[in-house]
This record gives C-alpha cells, structure tokens and sequence, in this order.
C-alpha cells in the first residue's frame, strides 16, 4: 500500500516532464520538436552567430594537396586562391556548403525525388514525377562512364569532398536556418549529385513540346490549321543568326480557317488527346557588340539568364584563380564545380535557352495497362524495364510504393490513361559539366566552341566574345534527327522506324561569328531561317526585336548602354498590336458605333509610349486587352471556358492581316458572323471593364502597372515569411526585363556587362545574396540594387595580394591535414 | 526576496544555462530533478527551479545576441509560424520553465518519498 501511495503521488510530476519533455522530442503538427530547436545554444538561435564571417578562419580539408587561401570582398564574393584546381574545386564546394548548405541538399533532393524525406508528404507528386522521370539514374549513368581519373570525375569527387568537410565540421550550433525548422540534419554529399545539376536544368529549360497541344489544336480546328497555329517556323523571324537579309521579317500570309468543328464544345480530355502541362519556362538575353560598334573600341557582353527567382539565388557568385591554369569569374549553380556563366582575362560567354526539340513522345502498346511487362515493338513483344520505387517520410515511414517502367527509348509516362515513352536528350547525354570546365580557360572565341563542342544538353545559344574584339554565338548541342525530320507531333511506338537516326552535324548548327552588323543578340527566338528542324513550338521575338533595334541604332556602344538596355520596359508587342486596336477604334469612330468605354481604352492606349514603367496605367489596360483578344479569337480553341490551345501572339498577328478570317468568327453568337474589328474592338471594351471593377477609375492609385504586376521571389520552400514578395517591377511579358505573369517569379536572375578591353572589366547582380542564412544581410543585401537596376563592380584580383584590404571583408584559409 | 534566495536562483540559472550548452536542452529537466532532491522542504523547489531555468536561457539569449541578431531570428521563425516575434521569445523562456519546473517537481516528490521512507524504517 505505501508503495501505491508514493506512485500516486510521483504520478502527476511524472506526467507533466513526461508531457513537457514529449513536446520537446517530437514534432507537434507542423511544429519541430521544440526541444532542439528552442535550445538558446544549439537550436534556431544559433543561426544569429552565423551571419557574418569570422574575420578569418582556418580550416582543414582532407584530400587537400596544398594551402587555399579565400578571402571574400565585401560583397561576400569568394575569391579562391589555389595551386592546383583539384584544391580549388574543393575550396568551392567547402565555400558554397558554407553559405547554401541547405539550398545544396534540397535541390538534389528535388532531383531524385527523395524531398518527402525532408519535408514530408506534401512532395510526394513531385517526388513521383521525378523518379518516373529517372533524372538521377542518368546522372547514375553518366558517372559510372566517366574514367575514375579523368579530369570529370576528379572536379566532382573533389567538389563533394570540400561539401563533407563543412559538413564534417558542423558545430551544434552551425546548423543553418531550415534544418532547424524542419528538424533535420544535412544530408552527405556525393559526386553524382553534381551530376543531378545540369539534368535538373534541362528538365526546367526543354520539359516542354508541342505535341500534345497540337494534338488537341488538331482534334479540336484540324489537322491543316493546327500546323498553322503552331507552326514549326516563327510567322516573324528576328533570328540569332544574321543571314543578310533584312529582319525583322514577317509572314503576313492569311491562315487556314478551323475546320468545322469536329468535336463538340462539351468534348471530355480524353476524346481531345491527353494534356502535358509543363509550360515553358526560363527566357534569357544575351548580346554582344564588336569593337567596330562600341565607344572604348572593345569588345562587349551582356547577358542576363531568365529564370525563377527564388531566394537564396540559383546562382552564386565566385572568383577562382589557379596559378597559370584558370582565372575565372562568375556564377555557378550550387553543387556545380565549374563558374556557368561569367568571364576569365580574355574571354566573356553567357548562355540563353535554344528552345531546341529534344523531347519526344512515342505512344505505346503494353501487354498489360495494368500490369505492364511488355512493349509491342515491331511485331514482337519486348521486355519492359521495370523499378520499384518506395517514398518515405522523414521519420522513414512508407508513403508510397510506385513501379516505373521504361522501354528502349526511355521512361514511360501516362497521360489520360494512355502510355508514352519518352526519349530526351537531357537523360542520355553526358560531359556537359566538364565542357562548362574547360570552357572557363579559353583564351579566344575559339578555344571557347572548342571545349564547348563536348556539350550536349540543355541546348543553349552560348554567346561569346574575347579580347581580341571577336563576338560569337552558336546554339549547340545535342539535336536529334527524326525520321521525317519532326518532331513536334507523336510518333508510333510499335515500330523501330520511329526511332531518332542521328544527331545534326555540328556543322550545321546554328552558329554566328564577327558578323557584318557587328553585333549579336539572342533571346530565346528561333535561331536561324535554315532547312534543319530545330524545335516546333519557336519564342516570340519581342525581346530580340527590341535589343536589335536598340543595337542597329547605336554605333558607338558603352556598357553604360548595355545596362540601360537590360533595363529597358519598352514592348515591341505593344508597338505591333496598339496601332492595330487604335485603328480598328478610328473605323469604328467612323462607323458611329463605338462605345463609350472603347473611346476612353483607346485615349489611354493613344497617349502610352509602350513602356511598362511603374507608375504606367496603359500597360495594365493593354495586358487585360490582349488576354481578352486572345480569348475572343481562339474560342474555337476553347471547351466548357478552358483553353485547350494558346497560339503565340505572333500566330494572333498573323490573323490581324486578315480581317475576314472566319478565325474571328464566334461560334457562341450562330446568327452574327464577327469579323476582325469587331473582335479587337470587344476586347478593349471588355478589357476596360475589367480594369475599371479591378483598380477603379484611370488615374487611382491602383490602377498602375506595379500595383497590378509584381515579382515574386519565393524562398525555396515557398515559406513566405523568409521570401521578397510584391516586388515593384518595370518590365512585363515581351520587355527585354521582363516580367512573365501577373504575380510572376521569373526574371533577370542574373544581370552582367562585361567589356574586353586590356583589363576586362565588369559588372554584375543577382536578386538575393551569397548567404543561404534568412537571418544574415547578406541573404538578401542585393535586392536593392537589383530592383534599382544597379550593376556592382565585380572585383576580378589577379592575386590575392591585389584585393584591396578595406574591400576584404573575411578571409578563410584551408589546409590540408598535416599541414 | 531575500540575498540569499536571490544567490541561489542564480546559480541554479547558471548550472542551467551550462547544462544545456554541454548536454542541450533535456538536461534542464535532469537539472531540475535534481535540484528537487537537493532543495531543502517546501513547495518553492519547484518555483524557483522553473525561475532559475528561465533566467539561464535568458542568459544563453543573451550571450548569442551579443554576437548576433536575435530579434532578427525571432521575427524570422515568427513569420515561418505565423505568431508575433514576441511569442517566439516568450515560448523559449516559459519551455525550460516547463522543463526545470516539472524537473523540480518530480525530484521534491523523489525526496519526500525517500524522507518518509527513512522516518518509517526508523
């Protein structure tokens, strides 16, 4: 009895440090234990002592041959001085862990599709996609091929040693901010997960095609006006590569009307061919100018790579010096061993995507939809390659078991019940990391193709310029030959026929050098009016026809200039489709019948001079006018209200040449039969309506560009507590800063000029800041300046000794064991 | 409160505060046990232990705001939960309350328990 009383009364104290002590150890909602995490000494807390650099730090790496002196600027831009590159490459990845730890981990985890492992079921569709995919088992690939001591294998064995040491060194309390939110501990790091980089970037860069949505253009319009809509050639060509013959150039021919409608309004997806909904994503600018074009008599670059913002930045920046072997500087995707995009003593180069096909979709005969073992394939049954996959949470539970399959070709997919093998280039290619590498040492335009021939994919317009005032661009890589040349529809995969038969020569791949006009721009638009099939689903040039008009008017070229030019918000599209609006406006005026909210749309849009400053009220009326037009004239591309198909806006130019196309037709109103002015003049009324319920009358505070559009940068967990939202932003779709979507978050994510003169010199920012740490300033100290359009001087030190001292903010100097 | 209730808190706030930079934070409980067991009668062991170990977290705040910004963290992980900075702060100071507290607690009821046994058995 009395030992029952004493457990009585030890009961309750028991139970409440047991409650307390439950809530400290496991996670409560979506709350980590609160224990660690609270802890003063080691838990969140901590990431406060890290915000800045010590002062100066040292450091042992295992492997290291020799001393690596670092010492950071005070943009917190590590210049990494080193002996040899194998110790430079693992100074890199020891700095980058130091700053993006968190960032390095949850982008190989989005690759390989292990992200339910740190952050939980609410990634398990991407997770899935991504496994079904197979992007890392081609990086799997690719390593196992490279030779164990060759130049490939060495940078990221040495890379992922330089990741572990930091990793290795982690104190209690250095852990950085998302770890302790998701009540993690790092992951190691491995040489594949290099690899995973470049996969990942093709999968953001040419996941997309054509032949699905024209597919269901097909079923919906036919099969003649479906080639129209999408056709394979830009309706307005401004190419990458000059030709000589006068651009822009515009095919005004009038487009084949829709067949009768061949499936009714109420059509189910199934009957309209299956959805792939990836949208093209990642835009960029690049131009060069020739000595014979620029005021100092020196070559210039400016390039500024479009992708989604995001916060800490894709990119970081870097300087590496090797004694007599490499001297580079620029940004690099963390976890890559090779600076992207950037300059060394005699060369510049930037990238923009070629909107290259690479991506094909075979439809496929499986013995079992439900079961599958097989693919019919010429007659006889071939084994499918089969994969379990298992999906776990954090804590190691089962989430979810798939079983992926893949033919000959690659991976299969399903769309609307129906399987598709995929064959994509950014699978099986390979060497992409160490042509980047090499590229960095050229001395000359063309050392620089030469190293970059090894490049398969993604497919980029790499630009490029020297000291020596050449200027160049090819857009190369990896394109697949088709039989039938092709490759925008679905092929039949039950006959080896179909297969791709080889690759274009590399002679006959779009490339420029030192042409005439004496300059050179890329912006995503088709890159040559040539023969060969490159891609079917071409950019609209907006942005290379503004930048070339820029370009041809200005002979005596500053970097100056260039900035101005990255910064420009004057639209192209809006100089093509305004006069249109205002004339249909004039005929109306003309014909008495124009309503009143049409007389006031078209005052607004008479006085804009086609600029997307912030304050501006047109281009918010305009956007609202072309997402009306567009809806208004592709209704026959439309079920139930959704679109099935969006033509470019160069197809919709294309039409406005022919007034009475039976396109502007409404199938909705059976007894009226509208014509082009009719269509143009609704849009405005609507698009006027639409304004006025949104921001009020013209004129309020609300009604301006960077009230209704704005940037977005997310942090890479989208928690919007640590992301820079509403950003004010003058540019929009079609300017050469642009800005993609009403609430977009994709942009300049880098903006640099370089001009290659005795000294090169350059400038350069990203949005964000070196530090990974949401608590430091250097988080995102940059900001500012990017929204300003600042370029900062980017200090390029040719020893270490010539970093000026009160430009050094912290210094870091690794040893190797034993040293 | 007397000088030498002030002491005592005090350095029952610094054996927390050094518990958890050396063990981490569960350690605050084992210290409050203890601190339950040691503790001469009365129902206070309990109160000042949750005191004392409030106090050496605050200390530990401190000592990490001297090297960098706190409120910058707090406000930080109060937007990613969606509570005011302060509430951030406040959790972190009542949890080793909760901790040494509960410690405590249990440790009085330890010592009790063995005192009555001692006074049985004799």
């Amino acid at each position: 009895m009395r030992n029952l009383g004493r457990v009585a009364r030890l009961a309750p104290p028991v139970a409440v440090l047991a409650a307390v002590l439950y809530i400290g150890t496991c996670p409560v909602g979506p709350l980590p234990p609160l224990g660690p995490f609270l802890d003063p000494a080691a838990g969140i807390w901590s990431t406060a002592t890290t915000v800045a650099l010590p002062a100066r730090a040292d450091a042992t790496i295992p492997g290291l041959t020799d001393s690596v002196l670092i010492r950071y600027d005070d943009r917190h831009v590590p210049h990494v001085f080193a002996t040899r590159e194998d110790d430079a490459v693992r100074a890199l990845g020891y700095v980058v862990a130091r700053d993006r730890l968190f960032q390095l981990e949850l982008q190989t985890r989005a690759t390989d599709g292990t992200l339910t492992e740190l952050v939980g079921s609410a990634a398990l569709e991407l997770d899935r996609q991504m496994r079904r995919l197979g992007l890392a088992r081609s990086a799997e690939r690719e390593l196992a091929g490279l030779a164990p001591d060759g130049l490939d294998r060495r940078l990221i064995d040495a890379f992922a040693a330089g990741v572990n040491a930091w990793i290795d060194e982690l104190g209690r309390g250095q852990l950085p901010f998302e770890y302790h939110v998701l009540g993690r501990r790092p992951a190691r790091w491995q040489p594949v997960h290099s690899l995973y980089l470049i996969r990942r970037m093709g999968y953001t860069l040419t996941y997309f095609g054509p032949e699905f949505e024209r597919l269901r253009a097909a079923n919906l319009v036919g099969t003649q006006a479906a080639d129209a809509l999408l056709p394979i050639r830009a309706p307005i060509q401004e190419p990458i590569v000059p030709s000589g013959e006068s651009f822009p150039a515009f095919d005004r021919s009038p487009l084949p009307p829709p067949a009768p409608q061949t499936r009714s309004t109420t059509a189910d997806d199934r009957t309209l061919g299956p959805t792939f909904d990836p949208r093209r994503r990642g835009a960029s600018n690049n131009w060069a100018v020739a000595p014979a074009r620029s005021a100092s008599g020196h070559a210039l670059l400016a390039g500024d790579p479009h992708l989604e913002l995001t916060l800490p930045s894709v990119w970081y920046e870097v300087h590496v010096n090797v004694a007599d072997m490499l001297d580079v500087y620029g940004i690099t995707l963390p976890g890559s061993p090779a600076v992207i995009i950037g300059f060394n003593r005699d060369v510049a180069w930037s990238f923009t995507n070629s909107q290259a096909d690479v991506l094909d979709f075979y439809a496929e005969e499986l013995d079992d939809p439900d079961r599958p073992t097989q693919y019919r394939l010429d007659g006889a049954w071939q084994p499918l390659e089969r994969r379990i996959e298992e999906f776990r949470a954090a804590d190691g539970a089962l989430l979810a078991i798939d079983t992926v399959h893949a033919t000959h070709r690659g991976p299969v997919v399903w769309r609307d019940g129906r399987p598709y093998s995929i064959r994509w280039t950014v699978l099986e290619a390979s060497g992409a990391g160490g042509a980047v590498y090499r590229a960095t040492k050229a001395r000359s335009v063309g050392e620089w193709f030469e190293a970059m021939e090894a490049y398969e994919a993604p497919i980029q317009n790499g630009l490029v310029a020297d000291r020596s005032g050449r200027i160049a661009v090819r857009a190369g890589g990896w394109y697949p030959v088709r039989p039938g040349g092709r490759g925008d529809t679905i092929f039949d995969g039950t006959r080896s026929a179909s297969d791709w038969t080889g690759r274009l020569a590399l002679d006959r791949q779009p490339i420029a050098i030192d042409p005439d006009q004496g300059f050179l721009a890329s912006a995503n638009q088709q890159p040559l009016v040539g023969p060969d099939y490159l891609g079917g689903d071409p950019v609209s040039p907006w942005r290379a026809m503004r930048i070339n008009q820029l370009l041809r008017s200005d002979s005596t070229v500053t970097p100056a200039a260039l900035q101005r030019y990255q910064l420009d918000s004057r639209n192209v599209r809006a100089n093509v489709f305004v006069p249109a609006l205002l004339e249909a406006v004039t005929r109306g005026r003309a014909a008495g019948s124009l309503m009143p909210e049409v007389d006031d749309a078209a005052r607004i849009l008479d006085q804009w001079d086609r600029r997307y400053t912030k304050d501006n009220s047109a281009a918010v009326l305009f956007e609202l006018a072309m997402r009306e037009l567009a809806r208004l004239t592709w209704d026959e591309l439309s079920v139930n209200g959704s679109a099935q198909v969006r033509p470019s806006d160069m197809t919709l130019w294309r039409l406005l040449q022919d007034p009475a196309s039976l396109w502007w037709d409404r199938r909705e109103t059976a007894d009226v039969v509208e014509q082009r002015d009719a269509i143009l003049l609704s849009s405005l009324a609507a698009a006027m309506d639409s304004a006025r319920a949104r921001y009020g009358e013209p004129g309020s505070d609300r009604w301006r560009w960077d009230h209704a559009w704005s940037m977005n940068i997310y942090h890479a967990l989208r928690l919007s507590a640590l992301s820079a939202l509403r950003i004010q932003h003058a540019g929009g779709p079609g300017t050469l800063n642009p800005l993609y979507a009403p609430r977009g978050a994709e942009g300049a994510s880098w903006r640099m000029v370089v001009e290659l003169g005795p000294e090169v010199a350059a400038r350069g920012i990203y949005p964000g800041g070196q530090s990974g740490n949401p608590v430091s300033r250097r988080y995102d100290d940059r900001l500012s300046g990017w929204k300003n359009g600042e370029l900062h001087e980017l200090l390029f030190p040719k020893q270490s000794a010539d970093l000026p001292a009160d430009r050094v903010s912290a210094v870091l100097v690794l040893r190797p064991e034993g040293g | 409160m007397r000088m030498r209730t002030i002491a005592r808190i005090a350095l029952l706030a610094v054996a927390f505060a050094a518990a958890t930079l050396v063990f981490g934070w569960w350690s605050v409980a084992a210290v409050g046990i203890l601190w339950g067991v040691v503790a001469g009668p009365g129902r206070r062991a309990g109160r000042t232990a949750a005191l004392a170990a409030s106090l050496g977290w605050l200390a530990l705040l401190v000592v990490t705001a001297l090297q960098g910004p706190v409120l910058r963290v707090a406000d930080r992980v109060g937007g990613v939960l969606g509570v005011p900075w302060a509430v951030v702060v406040g959790i972190t100071l009542v949890f080793p309350a909760l901790l040494g507290g509960g410690g405590a607690w249990v440790g009085r009821v330890i010592r009790e328990g063995k005192g009555k046994r001692e006074k049985g058995s004799g």
